[in-house]
């Protein structure tokens, strides 16, 4: 299953990243509050490793702001993500990995949905419906070898030692 | 026919020829595409066509009762999945990710813990049932191992079935206690005869294969040997002993996504089954033997996923388990039912009954109105529901 022999999608194209999030007052003021939104959902999915090339799921517009939603007060954050080829395999791990993630930053109390983006790959129903059974997903990563496999797709790229 | 509640209470008849060609348009539309299962083609057609077109002339939502909180026990340290009653009411069985079976009892003090289960399974224990008699107690795991404790043997693990060949999700008893019947991931129900109740030998009966994906849950009917399973594929599937074999019967189908539960009416005549559509349906056995068609749906009171659902043998009332963390008690509706067909209407629930995911409800089967629940929150919950 792994990309190590032959390549799914040879030569990816690669996008422009966003810069850092501009610290503002109010975020360091304790007294305000600051909901969490689109941008902090993103800062946390963005440096995701694509399982197959030591490239970010940003470079890869794999996941984007714009399809980032955060509701705060109904405690929903739901995530869209574009596979780079509507074929592609790792679509269900990479899911996973962004499921994975986001369970484990967010405060328990949000709604985490994470689903291909409508038109992208070619088996988005049967992807969709993993990735939201929570039994499987809970199966999953309790599953030894798959966990390490999501652990290592979320040790960005640059701190896992590049290319 | 279909009769349902909307929303609002109201019942809903289709019966216009007009609205069945728009209901038949948006299942099409939807199919091509919707891709959201949680807007599904009924909810779709509730919302937009038929309840503003019927609101005329509906009864509204009567919460009638009220869910009052008992206790809440804690002691999990990860999820609980689910949550079972001993026969007697007095022992409530709850199952963890935690890889633990917790048996609660009351005592002077209220309710608490009295044993921990805790050497039987590796990895989650996703489903727990007692006996009929009380005697024995099975958990499921996703270690692909059902384990049987015995009560008589200060709940040693006295058999570990293996045979599954991924991990099992669900068992359940037959009436009599003969037959154990577990589900898994590998898209099987096994049944499991007991052979010799004081060794507690099990030699497996059937392995019944009728579900194309996993499958989430067994429930055998309270009063004769017939079981309903159900899964991933989105159908509800009921199995028979032929006198010669176990053979599969009817199919239920009307679900757009994964069955998550199933549970017998007090009578073994109707079955409710639990989606993560977000709708409960009702199914009745219309022409026996076999023949089963949905005679209600609950649309438009959950937010997400129906994880469980609960008919209590003493009152007649529904309970779910929602993933929008609210416990949802349902009444049916008295003298609703020309044809047969039965309207249910929401009576009483608690938004946030849990601080996630709600997995589990199970009535007392001694207690009128006393429910358990159990949550992604690591709580079990005691609530009693008021006479109305």
């Amino acid at each position: 299953m792994s990309g190590s022999d032959r390549l799914e999608n040879v030569n990816p194209q690669i996008h422009s990243t966003a810069g850092q999030r501009p610290v503002t007052a109010a975020e360091l003021d304790n007294s305000v509050t600051d909901p969490i939104d689109a941008r902090e959902v993103f800062d946390l999915v963005r440096d995701i490793a694509d399982p197959e090339h030591p490239l970010t799921l940003e470079q890869l517009n794999v996941v984007e702001q714009e399809l980032i939603e955060v509701d705060p007060a109904a405690g929903l954050v739901q995530v869209q993500f574009t596979p780079t080829i509507p074929h592609c395999s790792m679509a269900t791990l990479i899911g996973l990995s962004i499921k994975v993630k986001l369970e484990r930053s967010l405060p328990a109390r949000f709604k985490i949905d994470v689903r291909i983006t409508p038109g992208s790959h070619a088996s988005e129903r049967a992807v969709n419906k993993q990735l939201a059974d929570k039994e499987r997903v809970a199966a999953a990563t309790e599953n030894g070898r798959l966990l390490e496999v999501v652990n290592q797709c979320l040790v960005p790229p640059a701190a896992a030692g590049g290319a | 026919m279909i009769r349902v509640l909307d929303e609002n209470g109201g019942l809903l008849n289709i019966t216009n020829y007009f609205f069945f060609h728009i209901y038949i348009f948006l299942q099409i539309y939807c199919l091509a595409t919707c891709s959201n299962h949680y807007f599904n083609t009924y909810n779709l057609f509730w919302t937009l066509i038929a309840s503003p077109l019927f609101a005329v002339g509906s009864t509204a939502v009567t919460m009638s009762r009220k869910l009052e909180p008992v206790c809440s026990l804690s002691g999990h340290t990860d999820r609980v999945w689910q949550v079972a009653w001993d026969p007697a009411g007095r022992t409530l069985a709850s199952c963890s990710a935690d890889k633990t079976v917790r048996l609660w009892s009351e005592t002077g003090a209220g309710w608490s813990c009295a044993t921990i289960l805790a050497d039987g399974h590796e990895r989650t224990v996703r489903g727990v049932a007692f006996s009929p008699s009380g005697r024995l107690l099975a958990s499921a795991s996703f270690d692909s191992t059902a384990a049987v404790w015995d009560r008589e043997q200060a709940w040693e693990c006295a058999a570990t079935l293996e045979g599954h060949e991924s991990e099992v999700k669900a068992v359940a008893w037959s009436r009599s206690g003969k037959y154990l019947a577990t589900c898994s991931r590998d898209k099987s129900v096994w049944l499991w005869e007991l052979t010799d109740d004081r060794e507690l030998d099990f030699e497996c009966a059937a392995v019944l294969m009728a579900h194309t994906q996993d499958v989430k849950r067994v429930s055998w009917s309270p009063v004769e040997d017939r079981l309903a399973s159900c899964g991933y594929d989105d159908t509800v599937r009921l199995y028979r002993d032929d006198g010669d074999d176990w053979v599969t019967g009817a199919v239920l189908k009307g679900h757009s996504s994964t069955v998550w539960a199933v549970a017998w009416d007090g009578a073994g005549k109707r079955i409710a089954s639990a989606s993560d559509d977000g709708t409960v349906r009702i199914w009745a056995e219309t022409q026996p033997p076999d023949q089963w068609s949905c005679v209600a749906l609950l649309s438009g009171f959950h937010q997400r996923a129906v994880y469980d659902v609960a008919w209590c043998p003493l009152t007649g009332l529904l309970a779910t388990a929602c993933g929008d963390d609210a416990v949802r008690v349902f009444a049916e509706e008295p003298g609703a039912g020309d044809g047969g067909a039965p309207a249910f209407g929401l009576v009483a629930s608690v938004p946030r009954a849990h601080g996630r995911d709600v997995n589990a409800v199970s009535w007392s089967p001694t207690e009128r109105g006393l429910l358990a629940s159990a949550g992604d929150d690591n709580l079990v919950k005691l609530w009693r529901v008021s006479e109305e």
